[in-house]
Parts: structure tokens; sequence; C-alpha cells
């Protein structure tokens, strides 16, 4: 079945993806406009076990996910992973000085640590920590990311935030793979 | 191997503050490392490249005084953790 989610945003191309494929559909193909719309929707294929080829299509792009067997259900954590979550630009809730050079602080530390996290998130104002505006938390994230971390970061906060363009560091995700990260790991860290 | 310069101070604010000033020499912040002690736990690492410029500015347009802040030389092995950390005299 083909699914035209041409000028969609993300997360609904995923949403409507992930639905199809849940139900058991095969030959699930799914048109979209763009480069963050078939990333998102091949972490979806590889998350499900259905893994996605995309192909030009005009001046769009057309997703194709394997035929098979859908994956449903838990994934299985491993041992002491942890994710660390940041939905503000700072460490508390007062959007200070210091709470944000903590937030720097603390990104230094995780990138000098032995135990990495598996993944670093980050939400709603916590994009703004991505941007660029501090180069340090840059360095030290894409040092996290060689050391084999994954930093995701909300697609809809940088949109909503007008800091799409602005991304420095990181994948642009979405809620599905933001809160998939977190069941995935033992432990989720707030900061 | 790890090689820097970095300030511990002793109030939070004036690591703060120096960290916001010495930003032309592009410096970072971190935790002060736990072979050294001091009152506030935010340091400001300088790389060895950019001392010169870093202690320029910082003789400057500092207002801090000897007894606001400490200033080390690191330098680190990173496989062995071995450690050398020698104390500097103050800049300016």
């Amino acid at each position: 079945m083909r699914i035209d989610a041409g000028g969609k945003q993300c997360p609904i191309p995923v949403i409507m993806a992930k639905k199809e494929l849940e139900a058991g559909e095969q030959d699930v193909e799914i048109i979209v406009d763009g480069q963050t719309q078939i990333d998102n929707l091949k972490r979806l294929g590889d998350a499900l076990g259905r893994p996605a080829t995309s192909e030009p299509c005009g001046e769009k792009f057309l997703v194709k996910f394997a035929n098979g067997e859908t994956k449903v259900g838990a994934v299985v954590a491993e041992a002491g992973s942890y994710a660390v979550f940041f939905n503000t630009d700072a460490i508390g809730t007062n959007q200070s000085e210091l709470g944000r050079n903590l937030a720097k602080m603390a990104i230094f530390t995780l990138s000098e640590a032995d135990h990495i996290p598996s993944y670093v998130l980050f939400m709603n104002e916590g994009v703004k920590l991505v941007t660029g505006v501090e180069p340090q938390i840059v360095e030290n994230l894409n040092t996290l990311i060689e050391k084999g971390s994954k930093v995701l970061v909300c697609g809809t906060c940088l949109n909503f935030y007008g800091l799409k363009e602005e991304l420095k560091v990181g994948t642009v995700s979405n809620m599905y793979d933001i809160l998939g990260a977190m069941q995935e790991v033992t432990k989720v860290i707030k900061l | 191997m790890d090689e820097y310069y970095l300030l511990t101070f002793e109030s939070t604010h004036a690591a703060i503050s120096t960290e916001k000033l010495l930003k032309p020499a592009e410096v970072t912040i971190m935790p002060v490392p736990r072979f050294i002690s001091a009152s506030c736990g935010i340091s400001v690492r300088i790389r060895p490249d950019m001392r010169e410029t870093a202690e320029a500015i910082f003789a400057a347009d500092s207002k801090l005084t000897t007894d606001d802040y400490t200033y080390y030389h690191v330098i680190r092995n990173r496989a062995s953790g071995e450690t050398q950390c020698d104390k500097l005299d103050y800049i300016g």
C-alpha cells in the first residue's frame, strides 16, 4: 500500500507508517518531503525489523519498507545502560546563568566518563543546548558520539523555537524514538 | 596526553564571570578535577595554544585579585591516569 505523507512534518509520517506496519501490512511505501522524514522512517523500520530504503520520486521521496513480520514489544535493555535527558537548557528550573553553566559542565563530565550514556536526549528548551551557542557543548557531544552515544534532538521542539537550521550536533528525532530510547535503557537520568 | 591550563576560583561568581571574559580565548569550563581541591566547583580550562591570549585578556580586564583564583598547569596521561599538576604564578 502507498501512503501519501507529502507536506507532512515529523512525526506525522512516522505515525502513519507505524500504524500500517504494526497492522502487518506488506508492500508499505510512503511519500515524504525530505531527509528528516526519511531518516526517521528508516529508524522506525530498523526498530520494527522492517528496514526501509528510499528513492527520489519527483520532487519528493519514496520510502519503501521491507516485507516480513513486524517486530512488536520490548527491546531488551543492556545492563547498566543509561540515558541522560535534558528538557531545559539548564540544570534546575530557574533558567539562571548558573544552571546553564552546570548543564555545560555536566555534558563535559559525561564526555570524559568511562561509562558513557547510551543516549543523550534533548526536548523542549533543552534543544537550545545543541544549537552551537556554546561551542563547548557541541564539541563534547561530538566526543560522546565518537565514543558511541546517540544524541537525539526533538524536531518538534527545534521547529517550535525556530532553531531547525541552527542544529549543530545530534540527530533530529521524534517522540517515538526519544521515548523508545528511554525504554531501551535501564535508567534515565533527568538533568 | 592531555595538557591544559586551569583557573580555579574562590567563588562561583568569579568562575562564571571569568569564563565569560575569556570566551574569545575559546576557554571551556569543567568541574574542578578531583586532584585539586577548591571551594568553588567550576574551573576554567585554557588550551595551551590559547594560553597567551587568555592571560593577556585576564591581565588587562579581570577585576579578580590573587586571593580570588589559583592558576595551574595540568598534564594528564589518559592511558595511565597519571597526572602532573603544577601551581603557577598569578597572571599579570
